[in-house]
C-alpha cells in the first residue's frame, strides 16, 4: 500500500528517534521555577518556623474581645444595632457585642 | 526418586523466583520506558524525564508490579499515561528541544515534529505505538484503557489528522 508523502516523513522521524541511544538514569532536568522554589524553600519554611513561635510567645493580635478571637458579625446584628445606637460604626461593633457575647 | 523430584521443584521455583524479581526490577525497565516515552513525546529529554517519573513510580510501586498478571504492559500503561500527561502541560510555542539535534534535523524532519505537535496527546500516542513501536491494535487498546474496535478507527483519525495539520 503506498503511503501519503507526510507518512512516510513520519515513518523517517521515527526511524530517526530510533538512533538516539537510551540515556542513562539521573536526576530530573529542572526548570528555573523549580529551581527556585527548591532554593528558597529552606527559607520560607524557616519563616514560617519563626512565625510560629512568635505567635506562640507573643499570642493572637489582640482583636478587642475578650477571648481575644474576633468573630464576625452577621449584617442583621449589625444592622440591629445600627438602629438601637446609631452611633455604633463598622469598626465598633465587634468591641461593642463581644462582652455582650452576642457574636455566637 | 523423591529426592530428585524435590530438587526439580526447588530449582523451578528458584527460577520461577528469579523471573519474577527480573520483571519487577524497575531498573530493567529503562530501555523500555524510554522508548515507549520517545515515541509518544519525539523529544529525548522529556522522553528522559517522563522515564525518570516512570522508574521512581516502578520503584514504589514494586508490590503491585509484582502481582500484575503482564509487567511490561502494566509499564506501558503507565508510561503512556505519564507521557500524555506531559504533552498536555506542552505548549505549542515552546522552543525545539535541543536533544532533538542529535537526529540531524532536516527540514522535513522539523515539519514532522512541529506538524506532531499540533496533535491531541492521545493521537501522538496512537501514532507513536502504531507507527514507531509496531504494536498490535490489542497491546495499544491495553495501554491507552479503550476497546480494541476503538483503536483502528482513532488510529486513522490521528493519521487523517497528521496529514491535514501536515498541509496546513
Amino acid at each position: 500500500m503506498k503511503q501519503e508523502p507526510s507518512l512516510d516523513h513520519l515513518a523517517e522521524f521515527y526511524a530517526a528517534l530510533d538512533t538516539i541511544p537510551t540515556p542513562p538514569i539521573r536526576a530530573k532536568r529542572q526548570t528555573f521555577l523549580g529551581a527556585l522554589s527548591f532554593a528558597l524553600a529552606p527559607i520560607a519554611a524557616a519563616l514560617l518556623a519563626s512565625g510560629f513561635i512568635l505567635f506562640c510567645t507573643l499570642g493572637p493580635a489582640d482583636s478587642g474581645s475578650a477571648s481575644g478571637v474576633q468573630i464576625p458579625m452577621d449584617h442583621f446584628a449589625i444592622e440591629e444595632m445600627k438602629s438601637t445606637a446609631p452611633e455604633v460604626t463598622a469598626g465598633t461593633h465587634t468591641e461593642r457585642l463581644a462582652p455582650l457575647g452576642r457574636h455566637a | 526418586m523423591a529426592i530428585v523430584l524435590h530438587s526439580n521443584i526447588r530449582s523451578e521455583a528458584v527460577s520461577q523466583r528469579e523471573r519474577c524479581e527480573s520483571a519487577c526490577d524497575p531498573a530493567n525497565y529503562r530501555e523500555f520506558v524510554f522508548r515507549c516515552a520517545l515515541a509518544i513525546c519525539g523529544e529525548p529529554e522529556g522522553a528522559e524525564d517522563i522515564a525518570q517519573d516512570v522508574l521512581l513510580l516502578l520503584l514504589r510501586a514494586k508490590r503491585k508490579l509484582a502481582q500484575v498478571d503482564s509487567p511490561s504492559a502494566w509499564v506501558r500503561k503507565v508510561t503512556v499515561r505519564s507521557a500524555t500527561r506531559y504533552l498536555r502541560r506542552k505548549r505549542h510555542s515552546d522552543p525545539i528541544p535541543e536533544g532533538l539535534q542529535a537526529i540531524e534535523l532536516s527540514p522535513e524532519r522539523l515539519a514532522v515534529f512541529e506538524t506532531l505537535r499540533k496533535l491531541e496527546p492521545e493521537q501522538r500516542a496512537l501514532l507513536g505505538m502504531a507507527l514507531n513501536q509496531g504494536l498490535s491494535y490489542r497491546e495499544i487498546a491495553e495501554a491507552l484503557d479503550i476497546p480494541e474496535g476503538t483503536v483502528a478507527s482513532r488510529l486513522n483519525a490521528a493519521k487523517k489528522a497528521f496529514q491535514r495539520k501536515w498541509d496546513l
